[in-house]
């Protein structure tokens, strides 16, 4: 009995464990971003019609890409920026982390490519880069998320992949919730140094693919109750109001800007 | 390895795309023929499995970490096909709604992640699983298969990256989108994969594996056990073949007169003299198609389909000389 009596002297040995506070991390932030966009949008560019939107951001977007011109570059990230500018101030600070991010890190992939003498193509495909995630970004945070898998129709993507994106985004949040709580459990469980840290994580997703499977399972069960039988179409509202003519207006006047400065030197 | 917009030219992309589009028709259809409506949540939920696959970080040498991509994990647990539409379906839901990987290189992530990386995993554990049959033995298999396969579809995406500056140059010569040479891409690309990453995923799919063939032995006997190995290495063949033309000169060994001439500053008596046949296609262009490149992919591809041809005339004879017997 004496060890009752005993002063308890472990330390646990300090062991980092970032991938389970990282991994916590990065799918609460993912879970968090499902969840806050389904909350509902405001006025201004996030009522503007789903379709018009996507198209439109496709269309810039490859105009980045086709562009040569410097000139247009800038007047089109100048333009993205004018349309960041609408959106509310809490999705507006998590665009500009976001994009400082992308731009910072292509400024360091290109600097070696800079310091040997390529700065003008190096600086445009930075530029590039940063309006592309720009305007992908407002797309993301001023339209709901099934609206913009609806829009995917247009661009001839069939109906029964659009439900397996939806079925998707559902499971991120259920299976995400799922492997948080396996993570939450892991970090309480392990003390001091960790030695099969490989084994652990591998552990966590095998426990997650059974219950994705066993999920998928409950899912068809529950689909082919409601008379699910292969086949699925969607339905795509296209409105066109005053705001949505301004907002193609406005994209037109970027792409005429595209032809126009094309010879700009 | 997931490729942002603009590091590729859009020529480059809309290829990478249409590439994938008979992958991904070829990969609907052998789902579809598995379980039909069944597959359908089967695919939305692995997706997700799949998107969650990349956020988990695992443990790196240095107390760093990073992420597997776990295309080969899904493929030998549901099949190739269902691996490639689910990575798909995950890779798209990253470009559009978290940034991560480009809109346009969409095809070209999907080349790398969705296409080449489970089907050659895949490929090299069963020709492998074919070889050894031990039970102890697969988990090193299925660490070799995801090993090398990430290995192969981090290639990839090195020489994707790597062409850009010897074909999109602007007038002063410089490189139009990603500035690095296949010299600086490919060991940039392929070391630190070989090194680390391609440990990390080998041992992380091996023991998932190894988890799920443990607590749910049931799942494992299902899977789709078919693929078409000769036909996916024709295929990538004749994607790289270009690759060909970016290399000066013409392959070792095979000079023509004048080559030689100008080589050793003689043309010995044999060849100045010899035969000279005269085929279809020299030096693979066509007298109707001056682009070399094109004239190039063309020739890849009626070589392949000679290939091919010739193999079923050759097994046809064969079967037939087995059934008289």
């Amino acid at each position: 009995m004496n060890w009752l009596y005993q002063e308890d002297t472990y330390t646990p040995v300090r062991d980092r464990k970032l991938y389970i506070d990282r991994s916590i991390l990065s799918i609460l932030g993912t879970v968090s971003r499902i969840r806050h966009e389904e909350k509902g949008h405001r006025g201004g560019i996030y009522a503007v019609s789903p379709p018009a939107k996507f198209v439109c951001t496709l269309a810039l977007i490859i105009l980045f890409s086709l562009s040569r011109n410097i000139y247009f570059t800038a007047f089109a990230d100048s333009c993205a920026i004018l349309m960041a500018s609408l959106l509310v101030m809490s999705d507006l600070k998590r665009i500009a982390a976001v994009t400082s991010v992308v731009i910072l890190f292509s400024f360091i992939l290109l600097l070696p490519s800079m310091l040997m003498g390529n700065i003008h193509n190096s600086i445009m495909i930075c530029m590039k880069i940063a309006g592309s995630v720009l305007l992908l970004n407002i797309l993301s945070h001023s339209t709901k998320w099934i609206n913009i898998t609806r829009s995917l129709k247009l661009i001839r993507i069939p109906d029964i992949i659009i439900l397996i994106i939806d079925i998707t985004m559902k499971y991120i949040v259920i299976l995400g919730n799922f492997a948080v709580n396996m993570l939450y459990a892991l970090r309480l469980r392990s003390v001091g140094k960790e030695e099969g840290k490989h084994r652990s994580i591998s552990n966590i997703l095998g426990v997650l693919f059974i219950k994705s499977k066993e999920m998928a399972e409950m899912t068809y069960h529950a689909m082919e109750c409601r008379c699910f039988s292969g086949s699925y179409s969607t339905q795509m509202k296209f409105t066109f109001k005053a705001r949505d003519f301004l907002y193609i207006l406005f994209i037109l006047f970027i792409c005429a800007g595209f032809f126009l400065m094309r010879d700009v030197k | 390895m997931h490729i942002p917009d603009n590091y590729l030219s859009p020529s480059t992309c809309a290829v990478m795309g249409s590439a994938m589009l008979p992958i991904w028709a070829v990969a609907v259809s052998k789902v579809k023929k598995m379980v039909s409506a069944k597959q359908i949540p089967l695919l939305g939920i692995s997706a997700a499995f799949s998107f969650l696959v990349m956020m988990l970080n695992i443990p790196l040498p240095g107390g760093t970490t990073g992420h597997a991509v776990g295309s080969v994990l899904i493929a030998i647990l549901l099949g190739p096909s269902a691996a490639c539409l689910s990575v798909s379906v995950a890779l798209l839901i990253q470009a559009l709604f978290f940034g991560d990987g480009g809109i346009l290189a969409f095809g070209a992530n999907c080349f790398n992640m969705a296409f080449i990386m489970p089907y050659t995993g895949y490929m090299i554990f069963t020709l492998l699983s074919r070889l050894v049959k031990s039970d102890k033995s697969k988990y090193i298999i299925i660490f070799i298969s995801a090993y090398a396969a990430l290995n192969i579809a981090a290639f990839f995406a090195a020489v994707e990256f790597g062409i850009q500056p010897l074909l999109f140059k602007d007038a002063a010569g410089l490189p139009l989108y990603s500035p690095y040479g296949l010299s600086i891409a490919i060991p940039a690309m392929t070391i630190p994969h070989l090194l680390v990453a391609g440990v990390a995923e080998g041992l992380i799919t091996a023991g998932v594996f190894a988890f799920v063939a443990k607590t749910s032995p049931g799942i494992i006997e299902n899977r789709e056990d078919r693929t078409y190995p000769l036909y996916l290495l024709l295929l990538a063949m004749i994607v790289i073949t270009p690759i060909g033309l970016l290399a000066p000169g013409t392959a070792w060994s095979e000079w023509g007169a004048e080559e030689i001439g100008a080589l050793v500053n003689f043309i010995p008596q044999g060849m100045r003299d010899g035969f000279s046949f005269k085929i279809m296609m020299p030096d693979y262009t066509f007298p109707i198609i001056k682009n070399e490149t094109t004239g190039y992919v063309i020739s890849a591809i009626i070589g392949s389909a000679i290939l091919v041809i010739v193999f079923k005339i050759v097994s046809e004879i064969l079967k037939r000389r087995k059934k008289d017997a």
